[in-house]
């Protein structure tokens, strides 16, 4: 090799040398900037932690000294105290909710969130939607209405949480048009409706009963009479009977039976056990789960009967039926042939032992 | 003063249930899940343990069952914290050996009350 080249080679690998202790030494500066500034947004948080926790459960004076120091703070300091108490306030209630809804409304929380469902951005909007739900206030709701009808799921799903949250029943049809429009909603709805607690029955019944008339049932009247069920209406009851009876699609049939099983009254024993002589498995299923669930044991001949004479999702419904009805339906299923009378027996044994 | 094994995931949670106990005087041990709740209540053989159902790993369900089947455990107070308030639930929480059952969303003084009950019943 001659002697120019090998200069260039060796101020090649010396330059690249160099550039990789450069490289190396600003990874580290970056790294340890990175760390300071972590370190730094931790303590700020846990600072504000800390006067927000005073602030709510302090002694008087410190809650009053820890009040004045979060209210003198402004722009993003102050930003950082709200997502705080955001993200606490729907953890809590009583007075220490109370107190902190006070303290958001009176720093003008409440006005950024209704200028936040405004933005043109769907996360702002979100996040709008979320605070007005926290804050609770039912003043809320109209703006939080106008906002479900939107293209953008995640606003739709926060609208209808945040409804669960402020828990106006007047809301209650909106957000079955909410369910009929989107089925992806059916959980948020239904963990809504129960958050709106039994204020919304009423709503629920006068829907159910409507769309029984019109002839215009399915997922909208399922999760309707599923509502009404976890709820444990007994008013209710009537319409949850005529539902199973009449109920032209199948899946409203079975959810209305499931429901009276969750409300568990003796006057629906007649309608399931008719229920669980059809044809239709998925509703036989739901019927025979009603049927353990209620307890009654006038149904006893009617699931001895059933069982060994369905599809087999229907046998084992029907047999794990009987063992909830306790000694008379152990004694049928010891006495019955169905490979799912034994199942159920077995599987019986090997919870006793666990 | 009890001492109080107090565990969740939920770093906000566990905060307001820290600062709320303490400032009833007690002695708070806090952590951030089942497992950790069972080996602290090992080591600091608490008055009580304040256990959220839901957290990953070992849920409070059964951190509650691996307490009471350990004898020098057994006799340690359970209040369960949870989000789920079906009666399924609720009835699960004492088949495990709770001895109390608090629904989220909570109120802290409510939670100061009930540890107050079963700390007295429990003659800690």
């Amino acid at each position: 090799m001659n002697e120019p080249l090998r200069a260039l080679l060796l101020t090649l690998l010396l330059l690249l040398g160099g550039l990789a202790i450069l490289l190396v030494a600003a990874l580290v500066v970056v790294r340890a900037t990175s760390e300071l500034l972590e370190r730094r947004a931790a303590r700020r948080r846990d600072e504000i932690r800390g006067l927000i926790l005073s602030a709510l459960l302090g002694e008087p004076e410190e809650s009053a000294s820890a009040l004045a120091a979060l209210h003198v703070r402004e722009g993003r300091a102050w930003r950082q105290v709200e997502q705080q108490a955001f993200a606490i306030l729907p953890k809590i209630k009583g007075d220490t909710r109370d107190a902190l809804v006070s303290l958001l409304k009176n720093a003008g929380a409440a006005e950024r969130a209704y200028e936040n469902t405004r933005a043109r951005s769907a996360v702002r909007r979100s996040r709008g939607a979320y605070q007005l739900g926290a804050l609770g206030d039912r003043a809320a709701v109209p703006t939080l209405l106008e906002l479900l009808p939107t293209d953008h799921f995640l606003v739709r799903r926060t609208v209808v949480r945040a409804l669960g949250q402020v828990r106006d029943p007047e809301a209650v049809p909106r957000l079955l048009d909410a369910v009929t429009a989107d089925p992806a909603l059916v959980r948020d709805v239904i963990a809504a409706l129960q958050r709106i607690g039994p204020e919304a029955t009423p709503y629920l019944r006068k829907d159910l009963a409507f769309l029984l008339v019109a002839e215009h049932s399915g997922r909208r009247g399922a999760l309707a009479a599923t509502v009404l069920g976890l709820h444990g209406d007994i008013a209710s009851v009537p319409v949850l009977v005529e539902a199973v009876a009449r109920a032209h699609q199948s899946s409203l049939r079975a959810a209305a039976a499931e429901a009276l099983g969750e409300i568990g009254v003796p006057a629906a024993v007649q309608v399931l056990t008719e229920a669980l002589g059809g044809d239709l498995p998925e509703v036989q299923v739901k019927a025979a789960e009603a049927l353990g669930k209620v307890g009654a044991t006038s149904a006893l001949p009617a699931l001895v009967s059933a069982l060994g004479c369905g599809a087999h999702e229907v046998d084992r419904a029907v047999a794990e039926a009987l063992v909830k009805l306790g000694g008379p339906g152990m004694q049928a299923l010891e006495e019955h042939v169905s490979p799912y009378a034994a199942e159920a027996l077995a599987l019986r044994r090997m919870m006793a032992a666990v | 003063m009890a001492k109080i094994v107090v565990a969740d995931d939920d770093a906000d949670i566990r905060d307001l249930v820290v600062f709320k106990l303490q400032q009833s005087g007690h002695d708070v041990v806090p952590v951030g899940d089942g497992a950790a709740a069972v080996e602290a209540c090992r080591d600091v053989l608490p008055d009580l343990a304040v256990l959220d159902v839901m957290m990953p790993g070992m849920s409070g369900f059964d951190a509650c069952r691996e307490l009471r089947s350990d004898p020098s455990l057994a006799g340690i107070p359970v209040i369960l914290l949870t989000a789920r308030a079906q009666e399924s639930d609720i009835e699960q929480g004492f088949n495990v050996g709770a001895d109390d059952y608090v629904v989220k969303p909570f109120s802290p003084r409510e939670l100061a009350s009930r540890v107050a009950a079963v700390l007295q019943r429990s003659g800690a």
